[in-house]
């Protein structure tokens, strides 16, 4: 389940800097005016650029597997590492004992499947500047694709992205709160 | 050594410069000023005819002079008279009302819709004018006109440039339903009025950074699974990135001519710093350890960069002498201090410092090093200097929310601007703009 939808998405991904980067070269003198017109339109294509991005992953995975199928692979050997986090200490990017075991499980896992991929989000609590936790999210993130590549993962089914503060989990100031938000999540 | 790659695109990102749209409503609040200020009569303009106005230009000089702490404004009734033309002014009637300085303005229409403005500011004290300004303006520059009044008024008495022409660019941070965000950059008076956004976006943008001829913005975007530094032209809209193969860019800084861009990449690994030189199109890496080193800016005369290193053990800020190629700790008082920024004299750094757990914003006296505490706020950030050197502003939360807040560079005077529009976040003072 897992597999289909992140190499759908990582193809997508692709496909949109691609365009960007080949398509829409423009000259120096490009004036005001004709940038004034496309803003609305340029919007919702990025917008829903991004959203297409999950939503046709979705409707692949229906079209391409059946629902029995899939209840069944699930529960037999199919791993969804969507959504599962790691938490660190404040400042800190150490994996802590408590997540050593199912790391373990998921290196293992990606291991024995090497066709599929992951992508680590990095993330941070909003103490210290926004750059720095942008640094510190992604130290967090390489970290945890450290002990999965010791474990035997490929680097190539391994990818890292910091969100730094930016996306929190809790909203609050406490503590709690706070520990929450510093994490790294598969996706 | 060219491992960045700069992308000229520009439909790709959504783009705004619409002049007359405001977005943000901010609303400013003095929260704390000098004990002696200066005082000043500003009376209201004379208009003669039945229509109104679309700005009130001495409301809006009388706010510029307010905001800066360093003013007592005169309340039109307490007025004993409301001159418009100097024959009406007599000096005896404003020393008794203990005045120092007087404003008095009158304005009639001109052809095509204009106005025909005549604006005078007075020595109380020395029964004298100081200057006279007679100006056409269109309708719709009133509100440039007031600013660009105040610059000058301000400047005569206190002998420094006025900073009210200049503008202040933010990123306004929106919660949508579905953890879903809308990310915008926005550029404001830099009274906070008039704010335009100029970039959106559905993923986070941080680290705002002005030219320093006042034309290009640039700043990081997430984009996809990628960092990117965004370049925007604002005359033009044109948009140019840098990113590279791997890891995020981040944290641009422009040099004071606009050939180089100090950023950082994580390409290598850990993030260290990089030069990108816009004539040439390579980029030169500065910085070669496992440690995070970010938040690089230039000095005036671009000869050093500061930036932020935790190569000590624990986040501290570091100059790097561009010719010698050596950096040198800069800060030892507080946990941890970041994200330094020069005042446009080279004279003073200001920077995010870490105490007891609380984040202000502190200046250091470059000549002597001392270390000074700004704010009295907590998880304040983004530290940014207007370019006359007398105010920054940062942003700090209020109530949870991200708010922009200015303070004096000797900490006497406080600013607070709330938004409608969520958080806002990582101010950027723009340079003189004329």
């Amino acid at each position: 389940m897992a597999r289909s939808k992140l190499l759908t998405a990582a193809a997508l991904s692709s496909a949109i800097v691609l365009a960007s980067c080949a398509g829409k070269t423009v000259s120096d003198d490009t004036s005001a005016t004709s940038t004034a017109t496309s803003p609305e339109s340029t919007t919702t294509v990025e917008t829903l650029v991004l959203e297409t991005d999950d939503d046709v992953a979705l409707n692949l995975e229906i079209e391409q597997v059946e629902p029995d199928t899939l209840i069944e692979e699930s529960d037999e050997m199919n791993m969804d590492l969507v959504g599962d986090l790691v938490f660190f200490d404040y400042d800190k990017a150490d994996i802590r004992a408590e997540f050593r075991e199912m790391l373990n499980t998921r290196a293992a896992y990606l291991v024995a499947n090497p066709n599929i991929e992951v992508v680590l989000e990095g993330h941070a609590d909003e103490r210290g500047t926004r750059e720095y936790n942008l640094a510190l999210g992604e130290r967090r993130a390489k970290q945890v694709a450290t002990y999965l590549q010791v474990k035997g993962v490929s680097a190539g089914q391994i990818d890292v992205v910091s969100y730094g503060e930016e996306m929190p989990l809790a909203l609050g100031k406490s503590e709690s709160d706070y520990a929450q938000n510093r994490r790294v999540k598969f996706k | 050594m060219n491992m960045a790659r700069l992308t000229q695109r520009l439909f790709l990102v959504a783009f705004f410069l619409l002049p007359t749209v405001v977005l943000a409503d901010l609303d400013i609040v003095v929260t704390k000023g000098y004990d002696s200020k200066t005082k000043m009569a500003i009376v209201p303009f004379f208009w003669g005819e039945a229509t109104v106005l679309p700005e009130k230009i001495d409301a809006i000089m009388t706010n510029n002079m307010v905001r800066t702490g360093r003013f007592d404004v005169l309340p039109s009734e307490s007025m004993l008279s409301q001159p418009s033309t100097e024959e009406g002014v007599f000096f005896r009637d404003w020393q008794l009302l203990g005045q120092e300085y007087l404003v008095i303005g009158h304005l009639k229409p001109f052809a095509d819709n204009k106005i025909e403005a005549k604006v005078a500011l007075y020595d109380v004290v020395k029964n004298r004018r100081v200057v006279q300004v007679t100006q056409i303006v269109g309708q719709y520059q009133l509100r440039e006109f007031a600013h660009s009044l105040s610059d000058l008024f301000y400047e005569r008495i206190t002998g420094v440039r006025g900073i009210f022409s200049t503008r202040v660019a933010f990123v306004t941070r929106k919660a949508l339903a579905d953890d879903r965000y809308d990310f915008r950059l926005q550029v404001a008076d830099a009274d906070g009025q008039r704010a335009r956004t100029v970039y959106k976006s559905g993923e986070p943008i941080i680290s705002v950074a002005w030219s320093h001829d006042g034309q290009k913005i640039a700043f990081a975007n997430k984009i996809g699974d990628r960092w990117k530094i965004i370049i925007q032209d604002l005359k033009s809209g044109k948009v140019n990135s840098i990113s590279d193969a791997r890891g995020y860019t981040s944290s641009p800084a422009f040099s004071t001519d606009g050939r180089y861009l100090a950023y950082v990449s994580s390409n290598k690994n850990s993030p260290e710093i990089y030069i990108y030189d816009f004539q040439t199109g390579k980029s030169e890496r500065l910085t070669r350890n496992t440690y995070i080193d970010t938040e690089p800016s230039f000095s005036p005369d671009s000869k050093y960069l500061v930036f932020t290193s935790e190569k000590g053990g624990k986040p501290q800020i570091y100059r790097y002498d561009l010719a010698a190629k050596r950096s040198e700790r800069l800060t030892f008082e507080g946990d941890q201090n970041f994200r330094a920024r020069y005042s446009t004299d080279g004279k003073y750094l200001v920077f995010v410092h870490l105490n007891e757990g609380r984040f202000h914003i502190a200046s250091m006296d470059m000549a002597s090093r001392d270390i000074r505490v700004l704010t009295e706020t907590d998880l304040d950030e983004s530290p940014s200097i207007a370019p006359n050197g007398t105010m920054l502003v940062y942003a700090t939360q209020r109530g949870g929310q991200g708010v922009l807040a200015w303070v004096s560079l000797d900490g006497q005077v406080t600013n607070q601007m709330k938004s409608d529009f969520g958080d806002v976040l990582e101010p950027a003072w723009s340079p003189y703009l004329n």
